[in-house]
């Protein structure tokens, strides 16, 4: 099902994905995380398959208890508030690298967007889940909807920067590598 | 986090150490699944003084379990004061228009209760008793009988180790990539939006490129060593369930089955 160099590529990006956690880069309000960033290029290089797979196998082994989330790791992560937004990774990759594949010309602005509308599908997993948890009365998410409107306003604005950053990235990518970004 | 591979692993010989990871994969999910049925005061004492013998046996410092709870103390700490604010009934405490009541304190309580143990059950049954690899070990054993229907078992639990042996290095070529850069004057993290934005993509560029040299060469290693898949794979350490394993598991269950009765049989 898989060939070996299948298992060697996921299996690389999978521990990127894992590293990013923990690599934080000062930016105004929130830390930048680089995980988003890692999520977009690789959906949009490595195609959608691949990179759907990478993130799938991040989340298995983050539940199956293995140190690879923001803080660790184990089952009990899915009673996290945030972990919706993990999960929408899945979605979002699929999107993301099948919309990059089938658009004509591959410029920074269509890359850009693409960006956008993954982060958008991210947010959307991410916000429901939150609203998931409330509503089986597990966790409960604050009324204090003014904080939470600013924590989403700002962390929205960097994941459109990072779109922006992710479609530069890829774009040099793609020219250093002709070959390798339409594999899969 | 360098040590990233070892985890939390906290390093020992007891019981809960040498068993089967398969097993306490079983038991710490039926553990977690009693604890969502416990609301009683008395079940959950039983059970958390079970987890505290549980301790003891294996001889993990206490600190180690606080540090395990600290990721989702936040989540803990806010499901106890919206839980003591959010329900009406017998006051206890009240301030302009924020009311404490017996009930809220109650239920604050037990769902403080309740994610704690959630997580010192799979600490101690899981990640600070269970190398890494052992736990993806235990999931390609876990996830094969899905093998059946097509799932890649065997192929989901090597990417497993193969990822979890290459975080270091790629943190540490991240590191190494970040500090190259900026000594060459890229700004990612001061300046314009348009020089951060900038200073990320040099960044970036090349940590993919290293990446794809690495997973080409690994591909390259894992073909002239003739890996073709779960087909005629033999094992250096194969998992073999041993009689303190079943006992273990049945103990464990026991326990379970006394915390649930006293749960739903009140006297």
């Amino acid at each position: 099902m898989f060939k070996s160099r299948d298992i060697a590529f996921i299996s690389v990006f999978t521990a990127l994905l894992a590293a990013g956690a923990y690599i934080r880069i000062p930016f105004p309000v929130v830390p930048l995380t680089l995980q988003t960033l890692f999520v977009l290029i690789a959906a949009m290089f490595l195609g959608p398959v691949r990179s759907a797979i990478s993130v799938s196998v991040y989340l298995l082994m983050g539940l199956a208890g293995l140190p690879v989330f923001t803080s660790g790791g184990g089952i009990f992560y899915v009673f996290s508030p945030t972990f919706g937004y993990l999960i929408g990774f899945i979605p979002s990759a699929l999107l993301m690298g099948w919309l990059y594949q089938h658009i004509g010309r591959k410029t920074f602005l269509s890359g850009w967007s693409i960006g956008v509308a993954g982060v958008i599908l991210i947010y959307i997993c991410g916000i429901s889940y939150m609203f998931m948890l409330a509503g089986s009365g597990k966790i409960d998410v604050p009324s204090f909807s003014g904080i939470f409107t600013l924590g989403f306003a700002v962390t929205i604005l960097a994941d459109i920067f990072k779109s922006a950053v992710a479609s530069a990235a890829v774009l040099k990518l793609r020219s250093a590598f002709p070959k390798a970004s339409h594999d899969r | 986090m360098k040590d990233i591979t070892l985890g939390r692993y906290y390093p020992g010989d007891s019981i809960v150490h040498r068993m089967d990871a398969r097993f306490k994969f079983f038991i710490s999910i039926a553990m977690m699944i009693g604890i969502f049925f416990l609301t009683g005061a008395l079940p959950f004492a039983v059970y958390a003084i079970f987890l505290m013998v549980l301790i003891i046996l294996t001889r993990i410092p206490l600190k180690q379990i606080f540090l395990s709870l600290k990721p989702i103390l936040f989540i803990i700490v806010f499901a106890f004061v919206i839980n003591l604010f959010s329900y009406q009934g017998t006051e206890l405490w009240s301030l302009g228009r924020l009311t404490i009541t017996y009930e809220g304190l109650y239920s604050g309580l037990r769902m403080a209760a309740r994610l704690s143990l959630l997580i010192i059950t799979s600490s101690v049954f899981l990640t600070l008793t269970t190398t890494p690899l052992n736990v993806a070990d235990a999931m390609e054993s876990i996830m094969k009988p899905l093998q059946k229907i097509g799932f890649p078992a065997h192929e989901i639990s090597m990417m497993m180790s193969i990822a979890l042996r290459f975080v270091p290095n790629l943190m540490e070529e991240t590191d190494k990539i970040m500090k190259a850069q900026s000594s060459r004057g890229a700004k990612y993290d001061t300046g314009g939006v348009v020089a951060r934005a900038r200073g990320l993509v040099s960044i970036l560029v090349p940590l993919f490129v290293s990446c794809f040299r690495r997973a080409e060469e690994l591909a390259i290693a894992m073909e002239a060593r003739c890996y073709n898949g779960a087909q005629g794979r033999t094992k250096l350490n194969v998992m073999k369930a041993v009689r303190p394993d079943y006992i273990m598991t049945g103990v464990c269950l026991l326990v379970l089955a006394v915390v649930l009765f006293l749960e739903f049989v009140r006297f």
